[in-house]
């Protein structure tokens, strides 16, 4: 059954009607869009959803990739899929103009990302990681590091991830253990193992930035020694072509219920040598950089539990139109024709559990996305710190309860 | 969608099955609540916790201008006293009892607080939609912001009273599974 991604309808509500998107035309990084763009942007979302992930939606779910020893395979059509994104510009349409961003408000970026997740489960997945690894860079990695590796990531040409979970650390990330130790030319190298590191492997992009956290030798116990990295799975010529293998070995992949189009890996660093790595700002400051990402992608997390609470709401809904079983309690007569399964109270009132859910949560993680960009675009700074405020609180709200609630 | 919702020739399973990850990576959901109470409530004097609540009290204040809003109005201004108090008595029992005791509940508050922000946004929909009924729009848009209230009103009914429940167990420090012992498992 064809059922609408999104509720359009509703989408527009949030945007234009409950919260002024259009508004932000005024505000100078926004000064060369209108409403008029910010549809642009994202009918070309929901153009490359359709066209190019919602076919695939199903196979990414049943074929889950696979590791030979040496190579990962991915349902090869997601390559194409993603490209599509990338070339379109939709991938980094929030980045500045001169990163080769188109300057979109996040919020019309998470409007259209939305068709994405929706038609591509996770698929886009490794865009996100991407964006939220290249923004961490941008503010705090040096002007070198920002050349190297952030510019590749907005082209699309690279990939990132984040590396922080260990077989013996996850939620506890104090205990680390992956090791840093600093060479004469100013970089470190580095050894460990990660593991759950979505992305952390495939053939979808040329390279593979890692950010990860790393404790420099002699560094504090506990979380005030832990220093963030960037490891990359090739290092780069002079030129900046693609040079020798890192040492980021893939140890395997692991199964996942769900999301299983995004590869969960357990990593490797550094077996032999040390895998070389460039320390992002200082060190043992690493958690507090991560905290910028971690942040960003808490915003995500809400996101894509509530775009999926709508989809699924959406669907409920085409359904239970369509579906002719039964008659209602009043009825007495077996030859009269059965009502859509819609007229029964009680499917009403899961409906209505569902759209309550759904459109909450999209309103709440959109909420949390206008104040990400107005603690950065808000006309005074003022406005800037209100907004920074109010987001900073209601971070860990806005992750969890479309989370919770969003099923 | 009974049955039909739970093969998969429809997404909607894998919909179900691609969530289930949402409340555990980029922190669990307990560890998100422990960070709202124990960093995000008490810094700053409570900066972000009293600018929340100036933009909830701003929606009400906004919202007393339409009538057939009163009763959800009424009802999060409740809610919204519920919020303080049960806050109040967290962060002493946080200061005066056994920490550990005092955290125990912790997701139950990020779940109280959580309601009445989802509720607090259902009643600026609320606003909107009124506003734009008044406008007599289209017979399909009738039909979207009469779909929005009712949203609202379930919202309201059925899942705002739950804060309730939680408030209780939160207020009186319930330690039924700090008390629990592993080997009773």
């Amino acid at each position: 059954m064809p059922a609408t991604l999104m509720n359009e309808r509703d989408l527009e509500f949030l945007l234009y009607e409950l919260f002024d998107s259009e508004g932000l035309i005024t505000r100078e990084r926004y000064q060369d869009h209108d409403r008029q763009t910010f549809n642009e942007v994202i009918n070309t979302a929901k153009t490359i959803a359709e066209k190019h992930f919602l076919p695939i939606r199903q196979k990414l779910d049943t074929e889950q990739p696979t590791f030979d020893g040496t190579k990962v395979h991915i349902v090869p059509e997601l390559k194409t899929a993603i490209s599509a994104v990338i070339e379109s510009g939709i991938g980094s349409a929030t980045a500045d103009y001169d990163l080769g961003g188109m300057q979109v408000p996040p919020i019309i970026a998470s409007a259209a990302g939305a068709f994405l997740s929706v038609a591509g489960g996770v698929g886009m997945g490794y865009n996100m990681l991407t964006t939220a690894n290249a923004n961490l860079l941008q503010a705090h990695g040096s002007d070198e590091l920002i050349d190297t590796w952030v510019k590749p990531m907005r082209e699309g040409r690279f990939m990132g991830t984040m590396a922080m979970t260990e077989p013996g650390s996850g939620s506890g990330l104090g205990d680390l253990i992956t090791k840093a130790v600093k060479g004469d030319d100013g970089t470190y190298r580095i050894s460990g193992n990660k593991i759950y590191i979505s992305g952390g492997d495939h053939d979808l992009s040329e390279n593979i930035v890692h950010l990860v956290l790393a404790r420099i030798q002699g560094a504090p116990k506990g979380v005030k020694g832990i220093s963030l990295f960037v490891v990359p799975k090739f290092l780069l010529n002079d030129d900046g072509s693609i040079g020798e293998d890192n040492e980021v070995a893939l140890a395997g992949l692991f199964h996942k219920m769900g999301g299983r189009a995004q590869t969960s890996t357990a990593l490797s660093f550094g077996e032999k040598n040390g895998s070389v790595g460039y320390l992002v700002g200082e060190e043992n400051c690493g958690l507090k950089y991560m905290f910028h990402m971690m942040n960003e992608a808490r915003i995500m997390v809400g996101t894509g539990a509530a775009v999926i609470a709508v989809a699924g709401y959406q669907y409920s809904v085409d359904y239970a139109k369509n579906r002719p079983q039964g008659r209602l309690p009043s009825c007495k007569d077996p030859l009269s024709p059965m009502v859509n399964i819609i007229e029964h109270a009680d499917v009403k009132r899961m409906l209505l559990a569902q759209k309550a859910y759904a459109e909450g949560a999209m309103a709440l993680v959109l909420y949390g996305t206008q104040l990400s960009d107005d603690e950065h675009t808000a006309d005074t700074e003022e406005l800037r710190q209100h907004a920074h405020t109010l987001l900073d609180f209601l971070t860990p709200i806005i992750k969890t309860w479309p989370s919770e609630y969003g099923h | 969608m009974g049955g039909h919702g739970y093969i998969n020739e429809h997404p909607v399973e894998m919909f179900y099955r691609d969530n289930r990850l949402n409340p555990i990576h980029e922190g669990t959901t307990g560890i998100q609540s422990l960070d709202l109470l124990t960093r995000k409530v008490p810094m700053n004097k409570m900066q972000g916790y009293k600018a929340t609540l100036h933009e909830i009290v701003k929606t009400l204040d906004e919202a007393k201008h339409y009538s057939s809003l009163q009763p959800m109005t009424e009802q999060l201004s409740e809610a919204l006293a519920t919020l303080s108090t049960t806050t109040e008595a967290v962060l002493t029992a946080m200061a005066t009892k056994n920490i550990d005791l005092a955290l125990s509940n912790s997701v139950k508050y990020l779940e109280l607080f959580g309601h009445v922000i989802i509720a607090w946004l259902w009643l600026k929909q609320s606003i909107v939609a009124t506003k734009a009924l008044a406008e007599k729009p289209h017979q399909a848009d009738v039909h979207f912001y009469q779909g929005k209230l009712q949203a609202a009103q379930y919202f309201y009914r059925f899942e705002l009273p739950e804060i309730n429940v939680w408030s209780k167990l939160l207020t009186q420090t319930d330690s039924t599974s700090f008390d629990m012992q592993p080997e009773w498992f």
